[in-house]
Order: C-alpha cells, then structure tokens, then sequence
C-alpha cells in the first residue's frame, strides 16, 4: 500500500504506523533518503544518527508485531538543534570549539520523552554558534537555507531546524528560544512553532545560552503536531532546576474547542513600528479573522528588548568566559566580539535589568487579566537573504542579525507562551509568521487559536516538494 | 562625542585587563561598535524610573 511519507502529518504517520499501513522502518528509510537528497541544497543536518534510528524503527515494528501498544508519535522521524545531547555524539552547539568535548553520555531529557512516545530520531541540525543570532548562519558548518527560496535565509538560531522541517525532512524537529530563536525562522520559514512557557519543558541536557532565558520548543508544519508533540515532550524534571512541578497539562484533548469564548487582541504601539507593512498587513488578517479589534499595549516593550539584549550579552558572556580567554580564535569572530563586549557590562546595568524583568512581568500580567491571547508580528519582515547583514525596516537601515528579533524580545523577556503561526500572501514566494501570545501557563489557548486560524485556511505550511 | 569615544575606548581596554580578556585576538571596531549599542540600551534602560524597592528577577519563574 503506498505511503506518501513526504506529505504525511505526524499524526499520520502515528497512525499508519499503529495499524500496520506502513512499517516504522520504511519511514525511517523514506525520511533518511529524503535527507540524503535533500540536505546538500539546504544544510539543515550537521549529524545523521542513521543506525540508531533503523534500530529504535524495528524494535517498534518489533513490538506492533507482538501486539504490544505504540505511543502517539509511533514511527515519526524527528531531528533535533545540535544543542541538544544526544548520547554517542559530540554536543557541538554550533561552534568548533565544543567539538572538542568528549560524546554525550546520555540524551536530552525531552528527546527521552519523545522517544518514549515512539518518536525516532534520525539526526542533529545546524545553528548559529551558541545560538547567539537570529540568521541561521554558521561559520563553521555554513548557512542552512530556506526551502521556499535557496537564495534567502532561515533566520535563527534554530536554522537548521526550521529547514528540515519546511523541506519535509522530517515533519518535526527540535530547537531552543532564548530571544526568539524558534519564533523567528518558523516566521522566515512558514512553519507552526512554539515558545512554551518559562520552565514548562525541562532543558536537561541541552548546551545553555543564557540560561535565565533558554527555552525548549517543537517546530511542526500543522497546529495539530505541534500539540501532539508539546504534549509529549512534557513532563517534571528534578534535575533542571527551573523546570515546575505541575505535572503534565495536555493540548491536545481541547484543541479544537474554537475560539469563540477567548479574548483576542492585537498588541499595539512597539509592536506597530519598526517593521515592515507585511509584518502588519499578516497580524491584521488575522485579527480580522478571529474578529480582534481592540488594541492593548505591553507598556515599555522596547525598554523590555533593550533589558534582555543586556542580560543575554552580560550572561552569555559570563558564560563564555573561559572559552573567550583560552581559544578566542575559535569562534565565530562576530559571536566572539559581542561576547568580549557583553562581559564588560557593569554589574549594575544587569541588576536594572532584572528589576525592570520583575516589573514588566507585573504589568504584562495586568493586560492579561482582560485579554487571553494577544496577536504581534513573529519577525519585522521576511526572510532576507543568506548573508545579508543590512536591512530597510520602516525606512532605516538596521543590522539583521539582531533587528530580525525586535518582536520577540520581550515575549520571551518574561516567558510568556508564543507559537508563531504562517501567513501567505498570493504573488509572494515567501512567507512572514504572527505570534499569538498567552499568558503564563497557557499554551492550550495559543494552540487552540493556531488550531483555528488552521482549519480556516487563514494560517498553513504547506509541504515544499523540491 | 569625541571624549564619549575616548572614554568607550578606554573603558574597553581596562576592563579587557582586568578581566583578562585577549581583546587583540578580535576585532577593535567590532568589539567597539558593540560597547557602542551597549551603552545605548544601558542609557535607554537607566532612564527608567523604578521603585527604591523594587526586587531583581535574580531566579526567574514565569
């Protein structure tokens, strides 16, 4: 019976799996020859695990066949940001220097999870080193590149991911968020990705950034897998220490329940300028859509980007430190510049920095008492070229590799959910991604309007046969 | 402007011993230009006014 791998949801596939349509070691075949084809062009893999994945497919084909019950990601093929450990494999976190370091010695605690519910992973992906940039371009592994375009970029710092997934590698895949690091490239690649809450997935065994900003997150190209995956890679975790106890709260069960009953506003003033029309003209649509018409403020939203621009470079710095002072020549020399910088920020700076983190939360938390879910562009633009440095945003030239994330600085300032969904525009090859933003704790709710704004059409990612 | 330069300049270098950084192994421009839009976004901030009591999100929890 014939299987179209390639154009299959990762519900699908669970579900094929499941039945007996298809064996999880044909699709575990399909996904590695599709990036054996694929990924000289884009450069979404850095790492193919393909012996462990043929492994973890046929002991699944092994236990259908003793009737034995699959998990709800039964056979899907899944790749993951090169940040994560995965046991065997050097963690090279984009950079030269880390592939220096002995092999992990056990996975990432949510690659455990997912493989738990049946997932296989078939690889690592490529990023900006140490995941400070918003371009998806590497020094030391090249630029992975977008599938709708070659000539663009994916944005990043989870480029590869989003490359992979937006050229149906894989029909998900891993990355981190610290300042908008999955939101961006789901923009510049038309894919659903979600930023969880602060501390909702545990980030044992991913290589830190700024750990008082990095995130964990899926990348899917439906609203629907997306849910199915956050809610498997949810689960306590001890051993991260921002990682909460409350248990796992599911998407999925609810996801459908409409968006009738929700508040739904558009962010105003910061997140109106700035950018360009389409970034506007996409948020729009939709709000008109879900019929959002008031217009709330997150006060003091470019004060919330410049105070976590400065905890990122004074913590990334800190960091880095020992690396910076002992093989300076081994990095990205723009990583290594803005590094050097960032640990000459005074005490004082990041300590402001953090006091007005505590007070922008309280206010943000105050719009949220009259609004459930609020909309605000993912990226100022669409995806720029693949090397472009300078970009023309609302008639200034500003540098891409930090204006790309003006958006979505401050949400994950203070950890709110945000899934970035994709919006078309007929004639343009391209396309740009809106955030829907919850309050803490409610993904459900973002989900469920990415689920909506899905079966209406409005929002899509469809499946780039290259 | 000039002297605001100088003093970047200034500051870069001795915080770069103190800290026992290996500056000369970047580049100066760059690593300037940096401290440049540094400043800007410290000034931005401190012109913020906040309660004498206002706590730090030292440990973070959404």
């Amino acid at each position: 019976m014939s299987f179209d791998f390639r154009s299959a949801s990762a519900h699908a596939i669970a579900s094929a799996v499941a039945s007996g349509t298809i064996t999880a070691a044909a699709v575990t075949e399909a996904a590695l020859d599709a990036i054996v084809a694929l990924n000289p062009k884009l450069n979404a893999f850095t790492d193919l695990v393909a012996a462990r994945a043929r492994a973890t497919a046929a002991g699944l084909d092994q236990a259908r066949a003793a009737a034995q019950k699959l998990g709800p990601l039964a056979g899907v093929p899944f790749a993951v940001k090169n940040l994560y450990d995965i046991e065997g494999l050097v963690t090279r976190a984009g950079s030269k220097i880390n592939r220096d370091d002995p092999p992990a010695k056990a996975d990432a605690y949510v690659i455990r999870r997912l493989e738990a519910a049946g997932a296989v992973l078939v690889g690592a992906l490529d990023m900006d080193e140490y995941a400070y940039g918003f371009t998806g371009e590497n020094i030391h592994d090249g630029a992975s590149l977008n599938p709708h375009d070659w000539r663009h970029m994916t944005g990043g710092s989870s480029g590869g991911s989003a490359a992979a997934v937006a050229s149906d590698m894989v029909p998900f895949a891993l990355g981190s968020d610290t300042n908008g690091s999955i939101r961006v490239p789901a923009s510049l690649c038309g894919l659903f990705g979600l930023k969880p809450t602060y501390g909702r997935l545990s980030r044992r065994g991913l290589f830190p950034f700024v750990a008082s900003l990095d995130h964990a997150g899926p990348f899917a190209r439906s609203a629907a897998d997306l849910a199915l995956v956050y809610d498997a890679m949810q689960g306590e975790d001890a051993d991260d220490p921002v990682c909460v106890s409350r248990g796992i709260e599911p998407v999925l069960p609810d996801l459908d329940r409409g968006t009738g009953h929700l508040r739904i506003a558009v962010a105003g003033d910061y997140f109106r300028r700035g950018g360009n029309p389409e970034a506007y003209a996409a948020v729009d649509r939709l709000a008109a859509a879900l019929g959002a018409k008031n217009e709330v403020l997150l006060p003091e939203a470019g004060r919330a980007r410049a105070a976590a621009y400065l905890i990122t470079a004074a913590e990334g710095a800190a960091f880095h430190r020992e690396r910076m002072r002992t093989r300076p020549w081994d990095f990205d020399p723009a990583v290594r510049d803005r590094l050097f910088a960032g640990a000459m920020i005074p005490a004082g700076a990041v300590l402001k920095a953090q006091k007005f983190r505590a007070w922008f939360q309280a206010r943000v938390a105050e719009v949220f008492a009259d609004v459930d879910v609020i909309l605000a562009p993912a990226t100022p633009c669409r995806a720029p070229l693949s090397g472009q440095t300078l970009m023309c945003l609302d008639g200034k030239e500003v540098p891409v590799r930090a204006d790309l994330g003006i958006y979505t600085q401050p949400i994950s300032f203070i950890g709110l959910p945000a899934c970035t969904v994709p919006v078309w525009t007929p004639g343009e090859k391209l396309p740009i991604g809106v955030q829907l933003i919850g309050a803490p704790w409610r993904e459900d709710l973002v989900l469920r309007v990415a689920y909506a704004l899905e079966v209406s059409g409005l929002v899509s990612a469809p499946v780039t046969m290259m | 402007m000039e002297q605001d330069e100088a003093n970047l300049a200034a500051w870069c270098d001795a915080m770069a011993t103190l800290l026992d950084l290996p500056i000369a192994m970047g580049d100066r421009t760059m690593i300037l230009a940096n401290l440049r839009f540094i400043a800007s976004q410290m000034k931005f901030l401190a012109e913020f006014p906040l309660d004498d009591y206002a706590e730090p999100a030292n440990i973070f929890r959404a």
